[in-house]
């Protein structure tokens, strides 16, 4: 028996120790996808909640047939996605561009990226990150801050692993766009 | 491949580890400085995102609080057993109670034909344990009308909270599907 076996039949049988260990291994998660889906706001932690009330109510249906921080990670993805339906807020706006982008040119040595690397950007780019649509940026934390698979990712947003693909691509070359532009905007 | 410059999905691809293609694009970039800065500039955006991707952290005692909202001692299955808890079930229970109460009154002939009527439908088996419910009954000083309404005020209520229970149980399975 795995340690996740044993961690989800200890809760079954009623020991709430065993839960709050489920709830400290997987809040990070939880919240990497709650607060890059919603918009700023006091509710997005009350939703995290929320979330892992619902995961020890259906605990009891989940099968093994993905990771179990997949399944709550679902689960996580479906509470945003009907509490965005409730306020009718928006997961695509202000991307900037659509599957006819035109293909930019290759990156020069002058990349704005580069000064991602010497820190007083680093807010710059958090800033950026925050100016990309839910999807975009919850793909780009799933991928790069969680390190899950685009086969993962896919299977938590219900989306097809080629969209993946392609949603991440155009997130990081949009961000390397709008870095661009703040950087030489900043040349003197 | 070695006389054009990388597009940039194929930059992006070759990072993620995912290009099909990555032998012939790293003969490709030994020969092309070009392409090589655009490698480079990615893997240091890919650096950035690991950390400034980072959103808020959640409160210290974010597991506490999660814990005091747990519902019942006893699991997700105590939760199963009592799927009324806390939505409605006394509301339930006192309207059906209030119904009973008001047909007690207005028409006690109603509760006491049908008393009569479970138990002398057939057999001899039913007729004894009608005597016998009677008895306790009488003994309790408790109206066999008043008996007849309080059973079956709770198989309403117990049929109502299997209704619901039905309902948010395959709502639940269809969500999470």
């Amino acid at each position: 028996m795995t340690d996740q076996h044993e961690l989800v039949q200890r809760i079954l049988d009623g020991d709430k120790q065993a839960f709050r260990i489920l709830v400290e291994q997987n809040q990070r998660l939880v919240s990497h996808i709650v607060f890059r889906m919603l918009p700023d706001g006091p509710d997005r932690e009350d939703l995290c909640q929320e979330v892992f009330l619902k995961v020890y109510q259906n605990l009891g249906r989940f099968r093994f047939d993905a990771k179990l921080s997949t399944w709550i990670a679902t689960i996580a993805h479906n509470c945003c996605l009907d509490h965005l339906a409730k306020k009718r807020l928006p997961l695509y706006d202000d991307l900037g561009g659509g599957e006819d982008m035109p293909e930019p040119e290759a990156p020069e040595s002058y990349s704005p990226e580069r000064i991602v690397a010497e820190g007083e950007t680093a807010a710059l780019l958090r800033r950026e990150i925050d100016r990309l649509p839910p999807v975009y940026k919850t793909i780009v934390t799933l991928f790069h801050l969680d390190e899950l698979s685009y086969d993962e990712i896919g299977r938590i947003m219900k989306m097809p692993e080629g969209t993946i693909k392609s949603y991440l691509f155009r997130a990081r070359r949009l961000l390397k766009d709008r870095l661009a532009v703040q950087f030489q905007g900043e040349k003197p | 491949m070695t006389d054009q410059h990388l597009r940039d999905e194929q930059v992006q691809a070759f990072l993620d580890g995912t290009a099909v293609d990555s032998p012939a694009i790293e003969a490709h970039l030994a020969s092309c400085p070009r392409c090589r800065a655009a490698v480079e500039g990615y893997r240091r955006l890919y650096a950035g995102l690991a950390t400034a991707s980072e959103p808020a952290a959640l409160s210290v005692d974010f597991a506490d609080r999660v814990m005091a909202r747990l519902p019942e001692p006893g699991g997700f299955r105590a939760q199963l057993r009592r799927p009324l808890a806390g939505e409605g079930i006394f509301a339930f229970a006192a309207f059906a109670a209030l119904v009973a109460a008001a047909i007690f009154f207005i028409k006690p002939s109603l509760w006491h034909d049908l008393f009569q009527g479970l138990f002398k439908s057939s057999g001899s088996t039913n007729q004894q344990v009608a005597k016998t419910a009677a008895g306790v009954l009488e003994s309790l000083k408790i109206s066999p009308e008043l008996f007849t309404a309080v059973i079956l005020t709770i198989i309403a209520i117990g049929l109502i909270d299997w209704i619901v229970t039905r309902r948010r149980t395959h709502h639940t399975a269809v969500h999470l599907a």
